[in-house]
């Protein structure tokens, strides 16, 4: 099913990418390769009937209806925020959880840490699962997964009476060395189900099968709290999707930047956390896949945070260190370092009397001062709005012009009356610190990880990305800025773009020698035969099965791994020597040292299993039509020294380049091409920013280089 | 008529102020991903700090709080052992507690920073080593009554020359620690950060002009101070005093040592008088005087604005006034390794103590000191490695605020949650030790309107012969518990207590090297934190939310808060 995209009725098939955001939901419709966008206001408590009123909205930009857009549809890829949202406070079911005797606190204790160690006015966390829910079992493994006491079976029809009692429709079963043989969590599973009907169990080993007792406990809780909504909610929207006339197959988006069919998706809710986000990095790569270009910097910036990645070599990065809503979250995920500055952050001073900027929000209500909404502080997009960056007509929502007044009087009360300085100045200084923090932000994620951003182009997505990308670039001395033409519906674009990503992993012990690489082997095949079956049952045969294998190997002793990629063609031979020589070789370009001397450990060996899907050409390249556009007009902008008249685009063919200073207006997002700057627009209409004097196809090359 | 000073736009002096302290954030990413030790990569023990010529300190990020404010002692020291000939790629080392050091096994590393020529910044790490020799487990001796007996004492030397390592100094230390790759290895890293904050630097006053820059670090430094004066000028004038004693040893008659504090408020100063403590005694307890300030520093920052940037300007209005060779303030030969855990705890418990009484409404209830176990070192049987692990399973709890219970199971207090403890099964992995139980204590949480954290019961078995574990007492008496304010009441005693595999039940009542025999468990149980207010008005709700997950028993429900019967029958 998903591989075949099949044409119905003669007629081009659509493939459909969505992605709910807080603010608004983003609809990319590919007929063929040909694109059309829409945005939606996101409807929080039925999310469904704001995805149907997204995709009502798109078939009216395509001329036709719901039904008929949906009979015409065989593929909806869906990024989603209900499991998101639930943890950041949202309502959770209730869960018990099963553990290791003697432990029952590990969930709770946090490891005993907390991020914001001087902060000692502080409320404890609200805890995922209660303690008088968390019940023990009295088996026991050893290090070496060995049975150090069997569970009795007193103690497994006491749990099962305290789960009856605690009344709860979801379990997680987490214990001590699991990973490394989980006979004591399935045998508690089995007791669950077979005395408690309808009960769901889930076991902390299938989650995940990495050594962390706290990483593990937390992961399984969270999915045993968050699969149930997923289940619900992809239930309710696939009727109403199939009630409206779509026959075709609905896939969601994970927090790895893949995609996973609704079943998968929903028994394995903890996967999908990021769901959306975690596709914008894929998004970014795309846009300059076609130019060679294959490791870059993305940058989505919305209504409440800049989130910044970093792809090396075609691929995202990816961390199992996540911690979001407070909450430890140890599977694959894309690695997105986010900072409270987006469009809705307030400008305030600081105890010192310097202009800051967050780590407050306006968020969407009452938003921004100059939505004349109840919004009385001023917002980065406030000080846009001053500063003439955004045209207070163009912007106009539900028919009201954006209130600049507003704005100048937010500005002067949270600003200027302390420090005398006009509203223009106290925008100005919010815009260049804002711009210096996001600056900051891609360090983190560069420098600070020792990568050069002058080798690395920085894409840009999101409605207020483009009003600060040039100058962010040209903080960090950037060449290349591209605005990808989705680039304000970033994530519903990426999920066009992306494939099916399954991963499977399995715990390896021992040191790396001659003598273990037979069970590394074996443990391969196994991997590799779940994953073929997996993929094969979607629908994914020959060209469109696609696996890449990791080893984690790590010095005897140590805490983090590295994990090698191991080509299939390799891992019918594997060779001791030759894999120790490439991890000591990758630790040193890690972490800056090795030690050829030590013993290697084996960690685990994983898969990530792809299944291809088809996705829409996107044409890049410059098309040898020059010459520059005519401007629609003229806005007033403020430089720091007064304003000043520069010209306004709202067209720029591809081929044709706009010399800065100018805006380029598109219908969701606003691009300031700064003095000294160009606007390139390339054939699948992105518009590339770099240094006017020189040409575009210069500064790509140079990227190559 | 004299020139108008020159002035600058507040918004370059905030960008340039940002970067300073982004530039700190960079070289403490070099020390995560280059340092090779778990205290430094895993527990981020490390502070990073940027100087002006002065030196004065500009900026800082402090990756655990006790190292907070800790670092310019280090720096003048350095500085002026380095006098008028310093040169471009020169880096600077000591680790001397008598010379601006927390304690041994912190090694704080400088370099110069050049600009056309000048010397116009210091780029400083500091961080805690693996190892620093001596007749130590982990860095710690309880029997050591002299520096001499807790390790390499090393004053300020020249690290690098013209960027080339002075190789006589790395081979000297190189063979006077247990773990020379790692010592050395960490080394390189904080040579490494400064190098690349150096970088950055340079790279700043080529963008904005040293002018510039320069005019923002004066702007910079002269609105920390003002913020941190009209912070200490709302709290009331007066002389708040509080005494806060030591777990051990005993002295004369039934006293212990103390921390004295005559904490002075006057108008926009604040003087944090310790000349009262007692006098330095013959047990790694001694507080250095960076120590003693830094603790102050973070006990009153918590309490009036925990963001507030640190810089020199920030400290300027924080008097720290010591007598030489006090627990206060240690003088040679006092050994000093446990000061940056106990004598930060109880130093902190001094200040708000005095706080307390100044600004009831601010100041926290007390916290638990820190766990028994600290350090665990031996041979692993099975894998037949040595291992070296910390057990940090047995934290207190954290003391109540006005409107908000203590976090359980935090701490140690110079950490205040900053440091994290091992996982169950890598500790498992790493050291032949199982963990019997790790679970809060009911109604070890002191007391109050607001009630403190719980503590943790701990009970770990020792599965190799010969295990060596430091066991350090902390709170284990009434008046070294975690003391409730404005009504509240302490939180529970700390005890801990061995039992052989043989059957016998051995209480630990002093610090002591224990080494266990195979079977043997040792069983800690540390402080709740101390209550808020009268635990009589605490919300019922509350209290029955507190009995049903086993933190408070039904019988305190009732003596203690005043439940009637009745409502915990509906339970």
């Amino acid at each position: 099913m998903a591989s075949g995209d099949r044409a119905a009725h003669g007629v081009e098939p659509l493939r459909i990418a969505i992605d709910v955001g807080g603010t608004f939901t983003d609809v990319v419709v590919a007929e063929g390769d040909r694109l059309t966008e829409t945005k939606a206001l996101t409807t929080h408590g039925d999310y469904a009937a704001g995805v149907l009123e997204g995709l009502r909205s798109a078939a009216g930009e395509l001329g036709t209806g719901l039904r008929p857009l949906l009979e015409r549809t065989t593929r909806i890829v869906h990024g989603t925020t209900v499991t998101t949202n639930a943890l950041l406070g949202g309502s959770l079911p209730r869960v018990a959880l099963v553990v290791t005797e003697g432990l029952r606190d590990t969930l709770g204790m946090r490891r005993g840490a907390r991020d914001t160690p001087l902060w000692i006015r502080r409320d404890p966390p609200e805890v995922l699962v209660p303690r008088s829910r968390i019940f023990e079992l009295d088996g026991r493994m050893d290090r070496r997964g060995q049975v150090v006491r069997e569970p009795t079976g007193e103690r497994l029809a006491a749990i099962v009476e305290a789960v009856r009692a605690a009344d709860v429709a979801v379990v997680g079963v987490s214990l001590m060395f699991s990973f490394l043989d989980p006979a004591h969590e399935r045998l508690v599973a089995r007791h669950l189900t077979d005395a408690l009907g309808g009960l769901k169990v889930y076991t902390s080993a299938a989650v995940l099968t990495r050594m962390g007792y706290f990483e593990r406990t937390s992961t399984v809780a969270i999915n045993a709290a968050v699969s149930p909504l997923l289940e619900a909610y992809l239930d309710s929207l696939g009727d109403a999707l199939e009630r409206e006339g779509f026959g075709g197959s609905l896939l969601v988006l994970q927090s790895n930047g893949g995609a996973a069919p609704p079943g998968h998706a929903s028994s394995n809710g903890v996967y999908g956390v990021l769901s959306g986000p975690s596709v914008g990095p894929v998004a970014g790569v795309t846009t300059v896949a076609a130019h060679g270009i294959r490791s870059i910097i993305s940058a989505d910036m919305g209504g409440t945070s800049f989130d910044v990645s970093l792809v090396r070599d075609g691929a995202p990065t990816i961390t199992a260190e996540s911690v979001i809503a407070g909450h430890r979250i140890a599977v694959s995920t894309v690695e997105i370092h986010a900072i409270g500055a987006g469009g809705g952050s307030l400008v305030s001073l600081d105890r010192r009397g310097y202009v800051q900027v967050g780590p407050g929000s306006a968020g969407s209500e009452p938003g921004p001062a100059c939505y004349a909404r109840g919004g009385k502080l001023p917002t980065v997009t406030d000080a846009n709005v001053i500063l003439g960056h955004l045209d207070p007509e163009a912007l106009a929502i539900d028919g009201h012009a954006l209130d600049r007044e507003a704005a100048r009087a937010a500005m002067s009360r949270a600003v200027c009356g302390p420090t005398g300085m006009t509203p223009e100045d106290a925008a100005h200084g919010a815009y260049r610190l804002v711009n210096a923090a996001m600056a900051d932000a891609i360090r983190e994620v560069s420098v600070r990880r020792g990568h050069d951003p002058r080798l690395l182009p920085l894409v840009v997505g999101g409605g207020a990305g483009p009003l600060h990308v040039a100058a962010i670039a040209a903080d960090l001395e950037i060449p290349l800025v591209v605005v990808p033409r989705l680039g304000p519906t970033y994530c519903a674009f990426g999920g066009l773009v992306t494939d099916l990503r399954y991963e499977f992993s399995a715990a390896l012990t021992g040191t790396l020698a001659p003598g273990a690489t037979p069970a590394v082997e074996a443990c391969a095949r196994d991997l590799e035969g779940t994953a073929r079956e997996t993929l094969a049952a979607e629908g994914f045969a020959g060209e469109r099965q696609s696996l890449a294998f990791t080893l984690a190997l790590r010095y005897r002793g140590q805490f983090h791994d590295v994990g090698l990629d191991l080509p299939p063609e390799e891992l019918a031979d594997l060779d001791a020597d030759r894999l120790a020589e490439r991890f000591h070789a990758a630790h040193l370009r890690q972490n800056g040292h090795c030690d050829p001397r030590l013993p290697v450990e084996l960690v685990s060996l994983g898969v990530v299993a792809t299944g291809v899907l088809d996705k829409p050409r996107l044409d890049v390249g410059v098309p040898e039509r020059s010459g520059t556009p005519r401007p629609a007009g003229t806005r007033a902008l403020y430089g720091g020294d007064g304003f000043s008249d520069v010209p306004v685009y709202d067209r720029v063919e591809p081929g044709q380049r706009v010399e800065g200073p100018a805006v380029v207006q598109w219908p969701h997002t606003t691009i300031l091409v700064p003095e000294a700057s160009a606007a390139t627009a390339e054939e699948a209409g992105n518009l590339c920013l770099h240094a006017a004097a020189e040409a575009l196809g210069d500064v790509v090359g140079r990227l190559h280089g | 008529m004299a020139d108008a000073p020159p002035t600058i736009d507040p918004v370059d002096a905030a960008l340039v102020a940002n970067r300073f302290e982004g530039i700190t954030r960079e070289m403490g990413a070099i020390l995560l991903r280059s340092a090779r030790s778990p205290v430094f990569a895993q527990n981020r023990d490390f502070v990073t700090a940027v100087f002006d010529a002065g030196p004065r300190m500009i900026a800082q990020t402090a990756y655990i709080p006790v190292l907070l404010g800790s670092m310019p002692y280090a720096m003048e020291a350095l500085r002026d052992f380095a006098g008028d000939d310093v040169r471009p790629g020169d880096a600077y080392l000591l680790n001397d507690p008598y010379h601006g050091n927390n304690h041994l096994p912190d090694m704080a590393v400088a370099a110069p920073v050049f600009i056309d020529g000048t010397l116009r910044y210091w780029v400083a790490t500091k961080g805690h080593h693996a190892d620093i020799g001596g007749a130590s487990v982990g860095g710690y001796n309880p029997s050591a009554t002299t520096i001499w007996e807790e390790g390499l004492r090393i004053p300020p030397v020249t690290l690098q020359r013209g960027g080339e390592n002075v190789a006589s100094v790395w081979s000297l230390i190189g063979a006077n620690v247990r773990l020379p790759d790692l010592v050395l290895g960490d080394l390189e890293a904080q040579v490494g950060a400064c190098a690349v904050g150096g970088r950055a630097i340079a790279e700043v006053a080529g963008r904005f002009g040293f002018d510039t820059v320069a005019l923002a670090t004066e702007e910079q430094l002269a609105r920390s101070e003002a913020a941190v004066r009209s912070l200490v000028e709302a709290l009331p004038d007066g002389v708040y005093s509080s005494r806060r004693l030591l777990d051990w040893p005993p002295l004369d008659g039934d006293d212990r040592p103390a921390i004295a504090l005559r904490l002075v408020i006057d108008g926009d100063r604040i003087v944090f008088d310790y000349g009262g403590s007692s006098e330095q005694i013959a047990m790694y307890y001694n507080s250095t005087f960076a120590n003693t300030a830094a603790s102050s520093y973070i006990a009153l920052l918590s309490v009036l604005d925990p963001d507030i940037p640190v810089d020199a300007g920030a400290l300027a209005p924080l008097e720290i006034a010591t007598r030489e060779a006090t627990l206060a303030h240690a003088a040679q030969p006092a050994p000093s390794t446990m000061c940056t855990t106990v004598t930060c705890a109880v130093v902190v418990e001094a200040v708000w103590t005095a706080l307390a009484q100044a600004v009831p409404d601010l100041a926290p209830a007390l916290w638990a000191r820190r766990g028994f176990a600290g350090v665990s070192t031996g041979f692993d049987a099975e894998s037949q490695l040595p291992f070296a692990v910390i057990h940090h399973f047995g934290k207190g709890g954290a003391g109540a605020t006005n409107g908000h219970d203590g976090w359980h199971h935090l701490g140690p207090v110079g950490s205040m949650g900053g440091s994290r403890s091992p996982d169950p099964e890598l500790f498992e992995l790493r050291s032949p030790h199982r963990i019997l139980r790790c679970e809060l204590m009911t109604d070890s949480a002191g007391p109050g309107q607001w009630r403190g954290g719980a503590g943790t019961h701990y009970a770990v078995e020792f599965l190799s012969e010969g295990s060596a574990v430091v066991l350090e007492p902390s709170g284990m008496w009434e008046d070294t518990a975690p003391e409730g304010v404005s009504g509240g009441r302490s939180g529970s005693v700390a005890r801990a207590w061995v039992e052989t595999a043989g059957g016998e039940t051995i209480p630990v009542t002093e610090p002591v090297i224990h080494r266990g025999r195979t079977g043997d468990v040792l069983v800690t149980e540390s402080c709740g934190g101390g209550g808020y207010g009268d635990p009589r008005r605490r919300d019922h709700g509350r209290v029955l939310a507190d009995v049903r997950e086993g933190i408070v028993s039904p019988e305190a429900a009732t003596a203690v808060y005043g439940l009637d019967a009745g409502a915990l029958g509906h339970q």
